[in-house]
């Protein structure tokens, strides 16, 4: 499993967070977890509604929706990451079905690439690029050199002094690991 | 099963073909391997998912520096919010069945009953607007740098919708054209380049830099327990002036 232990160690601290929100404390906990997840939630937000201004929106109602139904969440069924995604999912969906009287920064003012495709393909783009970052370093240049650099595994073994059987391996358990992300936070294969 | 494949790995070439990373001619032994094996295709529509995500990784933005101090702010107040709702439950609606009813049968005596029952209405809504929670007092004292004769106190209720700010300034210096002041609430990781600001109001003095003023925030002064009184030029809504007055919330006391 190439997913580090101080992953776990974090979901059980970020489920500590959300119990203690469900218990009435809306100040340390919640400003932690806003440290934690609001970039990624905002670079969501801005990829699935197309707008800073509409993101900065999704954000705080997140956060909000976090609170109403802190009470409701079940560590054992999902991690809090998992949570959280799942409300920015569904808050980004009600927010584009109603207009916003925010002043709206267009997307293409704040430097970033025009929507992509649907709400989910984001998401797991979110997902899968946060995995990236879990995989050891040899997994890693593995997946850099093939997906960045377009090598294929005979020219990566060759690029490394790797026997081709070892990029085999350490290929598969990367994109297993990416896969294994997915399905943690409930993404299925279609 | 290809030799080099185990049974926990599977087939090792199925990753590779997600990616698109297989030689020309092992892509075609694959391809051909995919047409007899099941799990293989199961592997690889997983594998092929993960390769899609990768071709759209996220924009490199951070969000705006205050987006933080707006979004526990609205979190505050959704909570204050709701213990509104449950301290002030709403009044059940009188059934319109035997409203219709008796509206029908006695249209006269509706109407007088209509303007009765608006006037009550009325009065429920009054009451609910001046009543206030047992309201809790947080007081903030003001004070400026050395040197200056500035000074001000700020006592904040919280009641219904947030929390009601009274505000008493005095000796503020002068401002030039177009310049205000401007209350603050500043939280704990506020610092220059890092905002955690949230603006309580503006407000402008006469010439003796003295007045009171009532203001509003959803802003608990607990949480952000700094206040700041700033001379500001119509901008961006951004704090940029220099700070005339900075004071820090005591603990909540009693209604005051």
């Amino acid at each position: 499993m190439l997913l580090s232990d101080p992953e776990d160690r974090g979901t059980a601290e970020e489920a500590e967070l959300v119990a203690q929100i469900a218990a009435g404390d809306v100040g340390a906990p919640m400003t932690e977890l806003y440290r934690r997840y609001s970039k990624r939630l905002y670079c969501f937000g801005i990829q699935a509604l197309g707008n800073t201004g509409l993101a900065e929106e999704m954000v705080q109602e997140s956060f909000v929706r976090l609170w109403r139904t802190a009470a409701g969440f079940d560590a054992r069924r999902a991690s809090v990451s998992t949570y959280l995604y799942v409300l920015a999912r569904s808050t980004a969906a009600d927010i584009r079905k109603r207009p916003s009287s925010r002043p709206l920064l267009p997307v293409e003012e704040a430097g970033v690439p025009p929507q992509a495709d649907t709400v989910d393909q984001i998401l797991d783009g979110l997902i899968v690029h946060e995995a990236l970052g879990t995989l050891s370093p040899a997994h890693l240049e593995v997946m850099r050199l093939a997906h960045d650099e377009d090598l294929t595994q005979s020219q990566i073994a060759e690029r490394l002094g790797l026997p081709l059987g070892t990029v085999k391996t350490r290929m598969f358990h990367a994109m297993r690991a990416l896969r294994a992300a997915l399905d943690q936070r409930g993404v299925h294969a279609a | 099963m290809p030799p080099d494949a185990t049974p926990e790995l599977g087939h090792p070439d199925a990753a590779a073909w997600a990616l698109g990373a297989l030689d020309p001619e092992e892509a075609g032994r694959f391809k051909a391997h995919l047409q007899s094996c099941g799990g293989c295709r199961i592997a690889v529509a997983d594998f092929e998912q993960v390769a899609r995500a990768l071709a759209h990784p996220p924009p490199a933005v951070e969000p705006p520096p205050d987006l933080q101090a707006r979004t526990l702010a609205s979190v505050q107040y959704a909570v204050m919010s709701a213990k509104r709702a449950g301290a002030n439950p709403q009044p059940a609606p009188a059934k319109a069945s035997r409203w219709w009813h008796w509206h029908w049968n006695f249209p006269v005596f509706s109407a007088a009953a209509a303007l009765g029952a608006a006037a009550a209405a009325i009065a429920v809504v009054l009451v609910q607007v001046v009543q206030t929670a047992p309201a809790q007092a947080t007081v903030i004292p003001l004070h400026a740098a050395a040197g200056s004769a500035a000074s001000g106190q700020a006592t904040a209720r919280q009641t219904d919708g947030g929390w009601s700010i009274h505000l008493t300034v005095a000796h503020l210096p002068p401002l030039g054209p177009g310049q205000f002041y401007e209350c603050w609430y500043a939280g704990p990781g506020n610092r220059p380049g890092h905002p955690e600001l949230i603006t309580a109001g503006t407000f402008i003095v006469g010439h003796g830099g003295t007045g009171t003023f009532t203001m509003w925030s959803a802003a608990n002064p607990q949480v952000f327990s700094t206040m700041q009184i700033t001379a500001e030029h119509p901008g961006d809504a951004g704090q940029h002036g220099q700070v005339i007055l900075t004071g820090t919330a005591r603990r909540s006391q009693g209604p005051a």
